[in-house]
Formats: structure tokens, sequence, C-alpha cells
């Protein structure tokens, strides 16, 4: 899928729900949060840690500074060496790493089920004793530049997205991309590190998700043990840095000499699951269906129509996520056929929008979508992965694990004329941001 | 934002009790069946492998990729738009995957009777009247054209292109696998319909299924899905790729970075050394974090995001490859620690602490290796295929323990050699 592999948000009605997940919540004294779910067909457990920080809680100059620390935590505590964790994890079987992401920096092992006490006596540790030395940050540093230039430097479609998200958001913090701009990666300072690892890295900013062969009780009591003896701390105030209200369309050309195709990028401001007003939350659930009706799936109509249709387009599709903490973006992106410019592609996209705001979608295809996510329920248990993924991102944006509980129903609640009032609040061109990616010579 | 690039090694193996139990059975038409049960979950996955990979192109690269990926555009009286209706309607995947060696046709659903029945008949039916329509053959090429071109500017496609050449030169593993802009231009629906007919057979697939299903209900599901396929004959064994002289390639490219592929000819799937090279390389550019590689490279000198080595055993010998990406001006001197770490590795081979320590990673994360429907059908998949033996996987973590670092170390020195080596640099070469 061009989409996930080019802007990397990974979104859609296939991926986005837990259902009726028995999960038992416990809290230790100093204020980290324990979820526990049972799953027993395999001798294996996985277990993640989840800070509340990411690229959306940085500020200007020290852009993708949580990604940095995320690289910094796997370099050596007061009583372990750097290389240490993953040796003594590999060394029990086990795979481990780290993710961060714009809300979230979340660490996680894979293990034997018996071994999970291994996971934990690290990763407790790590919380408040990791030391960040210049010597070991500087190739480190290094390796981050590496990893941008790999992602984004050398992608244009990254870089539309990571340019039309800076020009999308202007007073949030969703403007930055989570690996930071280079030149804050090249300025960052030990002590730049330390004072967010002091800041962030604490029991009451942190959930524990253990998912897998495990008996709940006996998590909490390891739990207890390995992390209940660290202090909590003071969090960071987190300001509000919201969006203000976009008032008019926003359109940026990239003109690269790397790229070799157009492609196409367009954002509607839209709320999340965690900004929406409790009275209408049903909106987002709307925005969710809408983005099945729009690509979830092969018959969708933005595939059928652009792609297979019309043969405008040799990949279309919408993206839309409504687990983000803060105002999001309804995405849309496309990559035009031969001979087909960027303007007629967007004419076409909006042929499809104007239906959407003119008439209500068939019941048939909320029938298909209901199907799709009725079998997602079930394929996304082969995956204790995902189904901790899941936990720690509710969790950790905000909303509460419990809402994954919700998900089926309230997806199965969305009605034709509550898709036509979304599209007709939403798809308008005042809140409209465009990307354009336009292929040039090199000189 | 992922800290590796490779994070899910191979690991393998420990508590054999653990490893699947296979059912092993055969449809009327002669289709070889593997069968794992998995009632925890109402889902099935199935997996139709065919030995219809682009090995099987002959002069008309990528027909054996489009002839697969063609195969659900729908039938003479089932519209291509019916067909995704249908599975969609019903919250079922259906999909096609093509490698060099296999041509896989797949699906997903819940166990729910008349959802199951009906995506399998639909299935079922597809793979055995594919339309080849001629205008959606001609709209798929248009796409795979414009994917071409792409690649002509991705550094990883050219990069691997090269690197695939420079290994088999003429071997049918050279070219990449959905072909190139003129050769797929030139296919026509007739050769795909030839191409179908001659290896789309029963004597040539084998069917992987896990999930909630009983044996007799496999029995009776793999019989229907199958039944349409006419027997037919295996296609003749393909030819050994021969070892090519050395070779130094650089494609220029105007990227920040330079990717380096270093490598040669490795061993087939079933091959008698191969866990030793395996372990071997778990040791030198394997195990991620771990590895020498990364620990010299990436640790050490900050060099690269990732870099790693592997072995991909195919039906004949596959590739050995190292590779990994560096700002363009350290290219050379990430060649050059590439190149030692090989040399002092096939000198010297693991130390006995890195033997152990591999050891116990592979055979001690066994579990996560099958822990998931959509893992096990995997490895099942590959071991019909490969025809290797069914207990496979209860055997693995026996088989790698029972290595010496003297075994690992023969097998090192008998299949690997720098003065075999190929290079293929894609890069910006002004930066150096």
């Amino acid at each position: 899928m061009k989409f996930l592999k080019r802007v990397g948000v990974a979104v859609s009605m296939m991926v986005s729900l837990v259902a009726q997940a028995q999960v038992h919540e416990y809290h230790l004294d100093n204020g980290m949060k324990v979820l526990v779910k049972e799953d027993h067909r395999a001798p294996v457990v996985v277990s993640q840690v989840w800070y509340k920080v990411g690229s959306s809680y940085e500020h200007n100059g020290v852009t993708g500074i949580s990604h940095m620390l995320e690289h910094m935590m796997f370099k050596g505590t007061h009583t372990h060496k750097p290389g240490d964790f993953n040796r003594i994890i590999a060394e029990n079987g086990g795979s481990d790493n780290a993710f961060t992401g714009r809300d979230y920096t979340a660490y996680f092992q894979t293990l034997e089920a018996s071994r999970l006490n291994v996971s934990m006596a690290l990763e407790s540790d790590r919380m408040r004793n990791v030391i960040i030395v210049d010597e070991e940050f500087q190739p480190e540093r290094q390796v981050v530049r590496e990893e941008r230039r790999q992602r984004t430097d050398d992608n244009p479609g990254s870089r539309l997205y990571e340019q039309f998200s800076a020009t999308a958001f202007s007073s949030s913090p969703y403007h930055h991309p989570i690996i930071g701009w280079a030149e804050d990666i090249n300025h960052y300072t030990v002590d730049d590190l330390k004072d967010w690892y002091r800041a962030w890295y604490t029991p009451n900013n942190a959930t524990l998700v253990v998912v897998g062969d495990v008996e709940p009780d006996r998590v909490f009591e390891l739990a207890k043990k390995y992390y209940g003896s660290i202090e909590s701390g003071p969090v960071r105030g987190l300001k509000p840095q919201r969006e203000f209200t976009q008032n008019g369309e926003r359109r940026i050309q990239l003109h690269d000499d790397k790229a070799v195709n157009p492609y196409l990028l367009m954002g509607f401001k839209v709320p999340s699951l965690a900004t929406v007003a409790p009275e209408q939350e049903w909106e987002v659930y709307a925005l969710e269906v809408l983005s099945g009706v729009l690509s979830g799936g092969q018959s969708a109509r933005l595939p059928k129509s652009l792609v297979r249709s019309d043969k405008v387009a040799s990949s279309a599709s919408a993206g839309y996520s409504l687990y983000d903490r803060m105002n999001t973006l309804f995405l849309l992106d496309a990559s035009p056929s031969q001979g087909v410019t960027l303007n007629q592609l967007e004419t076409q996209i909006w042929t499809q929008l104007n239906r959407l705001k003119q008439t209500p979608v068939a019941e048939s295809e909320l029938e298909k979508i209901k199907a799709q996510v009725k079998s997602s329920s079930i394929f996304e248990k082969d995956s204790i992965f995902y189904q901790a993924m899941q936990l720690g991102r509710l969790e950790t944006v905000g909303v509460g694990w419990q809402k994954a509980d919700e998900y089926i129903e309230k997806v199965n609640a969305v009605t034709p004329e509550q898709i036509q009032a979304v599209a007709q609040k939403y798809f308008n061109k005042r809140t409209l941001t465009v990307g354009e990616l336009l292929p040039e010579e090199a000189r | 934002m992922f800290r590796m690039l490779i994070v899910f090694l191979a690991l393998f193996a420990q508590s054999l009790q653990a490893a699947p139990q296979i059912e092993r059975f055969e449809t009327q038409n002669g289709i070889n069946v593997l069968f794992v049960a998995a009632p925890e979950l109402p889902m099935v996955d199935f997996r139709l492998v065919f030995d219809a990979g682009s090995a099987r192109d002959g002069a008309n690269y990528g027909i054996a990729n489009l002839t697969n990926h063609m195969l659900l555009k729908g039938t003479q009286d089932i519209s291509e738009e019916e067909v995704v209706e249908r599975f969609e309607s019903m919250g079922s995947v259906a999909n096609t995957e093509s490698y060099k060696d296999m041509a896989v046709v797949s699906l997903r659903s819940i166990t729910e009777k008349p959802i199951l029945d009906k995506s399998i008949a639909l299935l079922s039916t597809l793979i055995k009247q594919p339309a080849f329509d001629e205008a959606v053959l001609s709209r798929e090429k248009q796409r795979l054209l414009l994917a071409f071109k792409e690649q002509e500017k991705s550094i990883d496609a050219l990069a691997n292109k090269a690197f695939m050449k420079a290994l088999y030169a003429d071997h049918p593993y050279a070219h990449g696998s959905s072909g190139t802009a003129e050769t797929v231009e030139a296919l026509t629906a007739e050769d795909l319909k030839v191409f179908y007919k001659r290896f789309y057979v029963g004597k040539n697939a084998v069917l992987a299924i896990v999930g909630d299903l009983t044996l007799e209900q496999a029995k009776q599901y793999a019989q229907r899905l199958t039944e349409g396929l006419v027997s037919g004959t295996k296609p003749a064994a393909l030819n050994k790729p021969q070892a090519q002289p050395a070779t130094m390639e650089h494609v220029e490219l105007n990227t920040t970075q330079t990717q380096v592929s270093l490598g040669h000819l490795g061993v087939e799937r079933g091959h008698p050394d191969y866990f030793a090279l395996y372990l071997g390389n778990h040791a030198l550019g394997g195990s991620g974090l771990n590895s020498r590689l990364m620990k010299e490279i990436r640790e050490k000198r900050g060099l690269t995001y990732g870099v790693y080595s592997y072995f991909n055993p195919m039906r004949e010998a596959g590739p050995f490859m190292m590779s990994m990406k560096t700002r363009s001006e350290k290219a050379e001197e990430a060649v050059r620690v590439m190149k030692q770490q090989l040399q002092s590795f096939i000198e010297t081979g693991p130390t006995e602490e890195e033997l152990v320590f591999s050891k116990k990673n592979i055979t001690g994360g066994f579990p996560l290796k099958i822990n998931g429907n959509s893992k096990v059908i995997q490895y099942i998949a590959m071991i019909g295929f490969y025809g290797l033996p069914l207990d496979y996987l209860t055997t693995f973590n026996e088989k790698i323990n029972s290595l010496s670092r003297d075994d690992v170390m023969k097998a090192w020195k008998k299949h690997m050699s720098l003065d075999k080596l190929h290079q293929v640099t894609v890069g910006d070469s002004s930066e150096k």
C-alpha cells in the first residue's frame, strides 16, 4: 500500500480495534498503571512500557528529541553496560525494540512466558537509571542522522509529507516530524537529553501493558516487585498548543529531482476521539466509517472509481487517525496515471467528496464495512503484539483502553446521514491543505 | 519510528511440545496438503502455493507475476468488481503474492459456515477459470509500468537488480520477479493463459491450512478449493546456478546515502550445511544489535541505521548477502569494515561465547517463531513447498544445539570466500 509506505500513517478500518478484550487494570502506589490481557494460545508474552511523551510534546529547537532519547535508552544504566539490554533479552530467547510516535514513546520485549521477570527487571531499571554520556551519544546521533536520511531525505514522498504536515499545522506540535528536523538533530546536547529524560520518564507518566500466556494477578505481583519501588516524580505540565482555526486553503509544491512520478496529498482538519466533544462523539466514528467507504478495501470508492473505472490514478487512498491525541487530519493521497495531471486528479477526488456530501451512502456499503470490522476483530487477535499496542496507545493518548471495547458498537451505530453530515462539515476547502510532489530533471 | 530496521530476526526453537502438529494428506487430484489445527480463534487461513514464480518466466520476464496477479481479477461470469465486492462483503481477505520460486494464492476467513463456504467457493472458481480480461490486463500493465519508472530511481530496487544480476548472470533467478518495462509491455492475455495452463496444476501445488477446523473439515475445504485444477505435471527442475567470477559495480544515483550490497551464492533449502551457516550468520549479522556487523558499524562507528547479513535459501542456491546504507562519503569505509568482518569470520568463525549466545537466542526464541496462525502457515507452506521433513520445526532446536564451533567453521570455510564476493553500490559517487 503506497499510502502506508510513503506517508507512514497507519490507519484503516482493518487495523483499528480490539474487540471485547478482557483487560485487567491495576495501579501501583507510585501512579503507574498496569494493564494485563490473557492470551494462552502460545507460551509467549509481550511486555510494553508506554510513556506519555513523543514529538507532539516537543518545542522548536529540540524536535525529535523524544526519538533521540529512545535510542539512548539502550546505552546502559548504573548497573548495566551499553548493549547489555539487548544481549540479556536475546540470551533469554527474546526480542526487543522501541518506537516513538507523535503521542507516545514505547519499549517492548517479546519472550517465552516464564521469562517475563527478565524483561521487567531490565525495563524498570532504565526508567530512572539511564546514564547519558557524550561518548555514547555522539555515535548514536550519527545513527539517527542515518535513520533520517534513509527514511526521509532520500524519500521524496516522505519529504512531501513532512513539509505538508508543517504546512497544515501551524501552532500545533503536529507541525514537526517525529524524527525531528535535521538541524535540530545536529544540535541536541547531553543536557537536553538528560532534561527530557528526567521530565517524562516517571512511573506516574507510564503504562505497563502485558499480553500473553500469563496470570494477571501474578503479573501485578511482578510489577509491584520491579516497578513498585520507583518513586513517582513531578511530570512537566503540557501546554495545550491547540491549532488555531484555519480559514483558507493552503497549498505547497515540492519540486524534486529524486522523484519520478507525481504524487498528491490532501488533508482536512478534523477532531479525534481524544479531542471531540462528548456529545459529538458520533462524528469521529462517522469519519472512521467514511474512511472505510473511501478506501477500506479494493471494493471501496477510491480504488474502484479512480484506479479501476476512471483510470486516473495508479493508487488512491484515504486515512483517518481516530486515536490521535490532538486534532488531526483526514488524509487523502493518490498517484496519477501516466498523462494525468495532479490538477485533474484533485478534481476527481473532489468529485468523490462532493458525492459523499450530496448523497447518503448505500446501506450495502455500510453492511460491507460492518462485515469487515467483524472479521478484523477476530483476525487481529492472532497477534498478541497488536493487542498490546491497541491498549497502550488508547491509554497513552488519554481516551482510556476501555474505548477499544466500544469500537464495534460505535461503528455499527453510524448511519448514512451521519456520514453525509461529517462529509459536509469537514470536507471544507477552508481547512484544506494540499501537497504536490513534482518530479524534476536533475540539474 | 523503529529503532532498528531488522527486529524480528530468525529466532527459533525450545520446548518441543510447543511445535505445531502438522497433518499431511492429499486431495483427489494429488495436491499435497499440510494442515495445523488452531481451534483458539474462529478463523482459518489457506495458502495455496504453486511452483510458478519468476524462475518459470522463461524469456517473458514478469509473466509469472502478472499471471498470479490476474488470478483474482474475475472469470468469464464474475466481473473483477464483483469479486472484490463479494470477498469484502464477507469480511474475507483473498490475496496473491509472487516470488522467484513461489506463486501464492491466499485466503483468510472467519469460520462461520456460510461465510467460509462462500469464500472458498469463490476462490475455487477464480483459480479454476480466471478470465485474463484484456481491458483489466492492459490497465494493470500500465500500473506496473509506472512502478518500473519509480524503480529507476529507487535505491533499493536498483541495488537489488544489480546484485541479483551479478550473482545469477543468465540463470532464471537473475531478473526481477515483476519483469521489465519491455517484457511486460509485450505480454498478452494469450501468453498468460498458456502460462496458467502449464503451471497452475495440481501436481505443481502445495496447500497449507491453519485454523479452527477439524481434520475432516480441512480435507473437505481443501478438496473444494482445488477441485477445478487439473492434475497436470510437475515442471522440470531448474538449472543449478553457477558461481560467477567476483564483480564490482557502482550505480550512480543522487541520494544522500549509498546502499552497499555484498555477497555471493549461498545454499539451497534443505542443504545439509544450512543450519551451520545459519547459526554462524546469527553471530556475524543475523542478530540485530547483538551481531558483529551492528556492533562494529553502527554502535562503534555510527555509520548506519542498520546493517545485516542473511542467507536466503531457495529451491536452488539462494543468495548470501550483507547489506547497509550509509552517508555517501563513508561508503568506502563501510565496505572495508564489512569485508574485514566477513574475512575474519570465515577465518576464525564465531567465538565459543558467541556460539553459546546464538544457540540460546535461537532455541529459546522458538515459541516466538510460531505464536500466531499467520506465522505457522508461513512455515508449513515452506515445509510443503520445498519438501522439507514434517518434523522440521520439532527437530530444529536439536539440530542447532548439536552443532559445534568446528562444524560452523567448516561450513563457512567450505561455502564462503571473499574471492567470490560481488559488490554493488548505489549512490552519489561524487561524495567520496
